[in-house]
């Protein structure tokens, strides 16, 4: 077996080894553990997943498929991983007598997720989907307040639903197929197309990843789950958890299909979301619960696209996934640093006043990626949705595309509430605020990428075209 | 190689602004020398390109790269595109190789010779960094290979342009002109983006490579054309000045001079011109359209050099004589020979920004644009200026073998093959330019002296910056002829026309203004009827007054009406009230019980069970 294929998995597991033993220690480890070992982890994971890349097999008998569909997102999770490391230099309400268990679970949570990009059997995605879902339930409930624990049981109960609904929709589809395999299940999609059962149960297999993506209507534990967890953590859920879920349908969709009626519903769930996570956005004051509410509308983005069912639309959910990690990952670490500064971890759209004049490099990061995250040219934003909407144009679905551009403008507003506290409101406290040093790298590699992939985004879009189409190939 | 010292000239302008920018407050003071030092760089850039590509050795040459791919049902069915993607890239060729070096080489004249101008000037370094930002859009335009890229670049010029001319916005008049200036192009730039949009709807490809006349006859109708030719001729007749929308040109001279130099006579205003030779086929492929050009350069030159003769101010007789000149250029042009049009602009640019930065040697020194003013203060006294003056102007009013005369030449020869009645109105024009341009400079030369200003003293530095510019400008126009001549060929019969009206007109001016102070005098007694219109610049402002005054304001308040009742309140707060209505009855939703998002999250898959089994017909 080639080391490579199974490489950032490996160093991932080595790392839990570690973490759990250090646990055993007496001493504390923890602020060493969350200063050094998981960004350097992170650096070392990034590494492991880009020198992985090229590499392309099938592990555990034909359950784990290794291509470079699931590598490109490896790297992707991995990205988010490093990111999220260095984002827990502003944590604020980790206890800090849990900080290596936070690590523990973090990077079980990418290992689960990981995995589920390459599972092609459906126990092994149920296996995997499970273990990064109940590390980041764990990670959602880990403030000592009241409301943490709570939002921590409502996406616990709230995912084991979605699990029931995929096991219901996976025990249809298996029965009916005799296999678990979802490369022989694509085999026999051709005749068993013709049973309701069967493409009712990939209908509800597909519908339960709503819940990763946080579309609607399975949207519900997002803005409790993250208002109320760690802001890294919060990071996290909205990034690599939401790129895995693309990655998912993805994967399934290619290799399933997507059943006539389900493209219509999936339009009506994409129309849903789009509406519902914008308008909701507009009435908020919690920049957490507002972020929320906005990815949920982008969720509805990404569905127009993947409803597209074409390689076009695969492509292009993959590159806005990208995207949509390093605009995402901008907002929450201004809002990081604004709520380190302002001692409270849920930082209201009012801690933002006077920003630009405390620290205009922050602002200038969220100026950016919000606009991005509204699709503004020349950034990345732009590009995603761009590729996404003239995706679903070719296949038809014009509606959803005006009622998705109809949607940027109305969350211009919000995005545009938050840009204005920062730039025009007068601070309360003038105090210019103090950037980590990697916070500021980590920053300015943002607004690289945000402006540089928007502007010349073709190299990138090339990769997940090639991506999508080896894929696809059995 | 190529792609390397392209980059070099696109970015070192933007490289100088980002400095410029990011220099501490205490650091401003070396502003100048790094917008000087990269203008230079840009220039010794555009210098090695036209030395590798002499004589149009290896070109064109284009590095074009795919950004973004449109949908097909965007685009109109019957294009013969396949799949069609917007591009960004250079385009090098000859025309344009001409273009960069003559807008890197001015602008870093102009840097240069701004050293001197702005010595005194607080916000030096806001002037150096818009000046290096504008050499970024400019060389953006020039080298761009689509139509959509260019448009970026325009409006980026146009900015740029509205910020120099208000660059000293304390000034009521500086802020009033660049407002109208900003206005002005707008509005014309509102046709060349329609005309865009509809080029790319209707024909599916923006690339000039693409844009042969050929190809676009086959696809689309001649109402079309004409319609798509007329609509991207308006953006040209804003940024160009062109009859009716000069009116900004003039009043932009409130900017700094040697941004009048550059961008108001040499560069900017010339883009029009270049974008005319640049997509020559999209206005070609109709005669209407050609006609339609024609007609208005003529209208333009005409007006330009009509107002230019009763001017008292130099520097706005300065700006109508470009208003003239560019009128004759875009005549050339519908006359169906760009390649006149733009050899005019390539010699006009170096001796008139040579023109304008004298005439900010003069204001420099005597703080005052009236030219009886800069006679009566001595202006003959400055000999190096007063040369420069007379060469400038004598190239202007085409006297052989000075640059204009080669270029006016063709342009006439090219006029006059096509028709006769615009060919006596270009010639006519011919006339009111020497008129003019003797009148300027007899008046500032033989001016008596009545209380004389001494020069301040000036460092060499200052010197050197005021006079290397100078110098090289002229030297410039005088070689710029003989180099980029297109085709050579004496015609002894054009030669003699030139030749009388120069006399005539020359003569006509040494008549009137030999004598400064009695002219002087004279016109202040008594205003003829011809002087009174043209003192009120052919009514033209009057009527956009009253257009914007009157029937606009009345239109305005009717349109305020509905806008504040129907589109203000039915249609945009009433909608956005309701999405914001919609979000507080959808964020009811969200009421914190597990129970009730479960039931919705429920409903919700339910629904779709039922939308599944109900449209289920046995097919998937």
């Amino acid at each position: 077996m080639n080391l490579f294929l199974f490489l950032p998995e490996t160093v991932l597991l080595a790392a839990i080894v570690i973490l759990l033993c250090l646990t055993l220690a007496k001493k504390d480890y923890g602020t060493p553990v969350l200063g050094f070992f998981l960004p350097a982890l992170g650096a070392i994971l990034v590494l492991a997943s880009f020198s992985s890349l090229p590499h392309s097999g099938n592990l555990f008998s034909n359950a784990y498929r290794v291509d470079p569909l699931a590598q490109g997102f490896k790297c992707l999770i991995a990205l988010s991983f490093f990111f999220t490391a260095i984002l827990n230099q502003n944590r604020l309400s980790i206890p800090f007598d849990r900080e290596i268990e936070y690590g523990i679970f973090l990077l079980s949570a990418t290992l689960g997720m990981m995995m589920m990009t390459g599972a092609v059997d459906l126990l092994a995605l149920y296996v995997s989907m499970e273990l990064s879902s109940y590390s980041l339930y764990l990670l959602a409930s880990l403030r000592q307040d009241r409301r943490s624990p709570e939002a921590g049981v409502k996406y616990l109960i709230f995912g084991a639903a979605a699990s029931g609904v995929f096991l219901w929709g996976a025990s249809l589809v298996t029965g009916l197929s005799g296999t678990t395999s979802l490369l022989e299940i694509s085999g026999k999609v051709p005749v068993l197309i013709w049973q309701p059962a069967f493409s009712l149960g990939l209908v509800f297999a597909s519908f339960a990843f709503l819940f990763k993506l946080s579309g609607f209507p399975l949207h519900f534990w997002a803005p409790d789950v993250y208002e109320s967890a760690p802001t890294p953590v919060t990071n996290f859920i909205a990034t690599a958890s939401k790129a895995t879920a693309v990655a998912i349908l993805i994967r399934f969709f290619m290799l399933t299909g997507i059943p006539g009626v389900f493209i219509a519903a999936l339009g009506a769930l994409a129309f849903v979301s789009m509406t519902l996570g914008n308008t909701v956005a507009l009435v908020q004051q919690d920049v957490k619960r507002l972020l929320a509410y906005s990815s949920i509308a982008q969720a509805g983005y990404i569905l127009t696209g993947l409803l597209a069912g074409s390689f076009a639309g695969y492509s292009s959910s993959f590159f806005y996934a990208f995207a949509y990690v390093l605009m995402n990952t901008g907002a929450f670490l201004v809002t990081s640093v604004v709520a380190k500064t302002a001692n409270h971890d849920n930082p209201r759209l009012s801690d933002f006043d006077g920003l630009a004049e405390r620290s205009p490099f922050l602002a200038l990061l969220l100026l950016l990626s919000l606009l991005s995250l509204a699709g503004i040219p020349p950034l990345v934003g732009f590009t995603g949705k761009w590729i996404l909407f003239s995706a679903a144009m070719d296949k038809g679905h014009w509606f959803l595309v005006l009622w998705g551009v109809l949607n940027s403008v109305v969350s211009l507003f919000y995005y545009l509430t938050l840009v204005k506290h920062a730039y025009l409101e007068k601070p309360v406290v003038s105090a210019p605020i103090a950037v980590s040093g990697g916070t500021r790298w980590l920053g300015l590699f943002l607004i690289i990428g945000l402006i540089a992939l928007g502007l010349f985004p073709n190299a990138f879009i090339t990769f997940a075209q090639q991506a999508i189409l080896k894929g696809a190939a059995l | 190689m190529d792609l390397a010292l392209l980059w070099t000239i696109q970015l070192s302008g933007l490289a100088a602004f980002l400095l410029i920018q990011l220099l501490p407050r205490s650091a401003k003071k070396i502003a100048p020398a790094i917008g000087i030092a990269l203008s230079f760089l840009a220039a010794a850039a555009s210098a090695k390109l036209l030395l590798d590509h002499a004589n149009g050795f290896g070109l064109p040459v284009q590095f074009s790269h795919p950004w973004l791919a449109v949908s097909d049902r965007a685009v109109w069915p019957n294009i013969p595109v396949e799949r069609y993607a917007l591009f960004v890239g250079f385009l090098l060729d000859p025309l344009n190789l001409t273009m960069i070096t003559l807008v890197t080489s001015i602008s870093f004249f102009v840097q240069l010779f701004s050293f001197y101008y702005m010595n005194e000037d607080r916000s030096r370094a806001r002037y150096f960094g818009f000046l290096s930002f504008f050499s970024f859009s400019m060389t953006g335009l020039v080298l761009s290979n689509n139509l959509l890229q260019t448009f970026l670049f325009w409006e980026l010029v146009g900015l740029t342009s509205y910020l120099l001319i208000g660059f000293w916005y304390e000034k009521e008049s500086a802020a009033t002109a660049a407002r109208k200036a900003f206005v002005v192009n707008r509005l014309a730039d509102l046709g060349f983006y329609l005309g865009i949009i509809l080029v790319l709807i209707l024909f599916g490809s923006l690339n000039f490579t693409d844009l042969k006349s050929q190809a676009l006859a086959q696809v689309l109708p001649p109402a079309t054309l004409t319609l798509v030719g007329v609509l991207v001729f308006l953006g040209v007749m804003g940024k160009s000045a062109q009859f009716p929308f000069h009116v900004w040109l003039p009043d932009a001279m409130e900017g700094p001079t040697p941004v009048s130099a550059l961008i108001h006579s040499a560069t900017m205003v010339a883009a029009g011109v270049f974008l005319l030779h640049r997509a020559f086929d999209l206005f070609s492929a109709s005669a209407t359209t050609l006609l339609v050009i024609l007609s208005v350069g003529c209208l333009t030159a005409l007006t330009g050099a009509a107002l230019a003769t009763i001017q008292r101010d130099m520097k706005r007789i300065l700006a109508y004589s470009t208003v003239s000149q560019l009128g004759l250029m875009t005549m050339a042009v519908g006359a169906g020979s760009s390649t006149a049009g733009f050899f005019h602009l390539s010699t006009h640019a170096y001796f008139k920004s040579l023109l304008f930065l004298t005439s900010g040697v003069f204001i420099h020194r005597f703080h005052t644009n009236d030219i009886w003013e800069i006679g009566q203060k001595g202006g003959k006294n400055d000999r190096l200026a007063i040369g420069f003056l007379a060469f400038g102007l004598l190239s202007l009013s085409g006297l052989p073998p000075l640059a204009g005369f080669f270029s006016k030449d063709l342009i006439l020869e090219a006029i006059k093959e096509k028709n006769l009645f615009f060919y006596s109105g270009a010639l006519f024009v011919s006339f009111l330019t020497a008129y003019y341009s003797f009148r300027m400079f007899l008046v500032i030369a033989r001016g008596r002296i009545r209380r004389e200003e001494r020069p301040h003293a000036e460092s060499r530095a200052l010197k050197i910056s005021r006079n290397v510019p100078l110098l090289c400008l002229a030297t410039l126009s005088l070689v710029a002829a003989f180099l980029g001549m297109p085709s050579f060929h004496f015609n002894f019969e054009m030669l003699l026309t030139t030749a009388a009206i120069l006399v005539s007109g020359g003569g006509l001016a040494i008549l009137r203004f030999r004598d400064p102070e009695a002219a002087e005098q004279k016109l202040l007694a008594g205003k003829t009827f011809m002087q009174k219109i043209l003192e009120r610049k052919f009514f033209i402002d009057d009527a956009y007054e009253f257009l914007v005054k009157k029937v606009g304001l009345a239109i305005a308040h009717a349109l305020n009406r509905f806008d504040r009742t129907v589109i203000n309140g039915l249609m945009v707060n009433e909608t956005s009230f309701s999405v914001m209505r919609l979000g507080r009855l959808a964020a009811l939703l969200q009421n914190g019980a597990l129970q009730d998002y479960l039931a919705w999250a429920m409903t919700g898959g339910v629904l779709i069970l039922f939308a599944f089994l109900h449209f289920y017909r046995g097919t998937p």
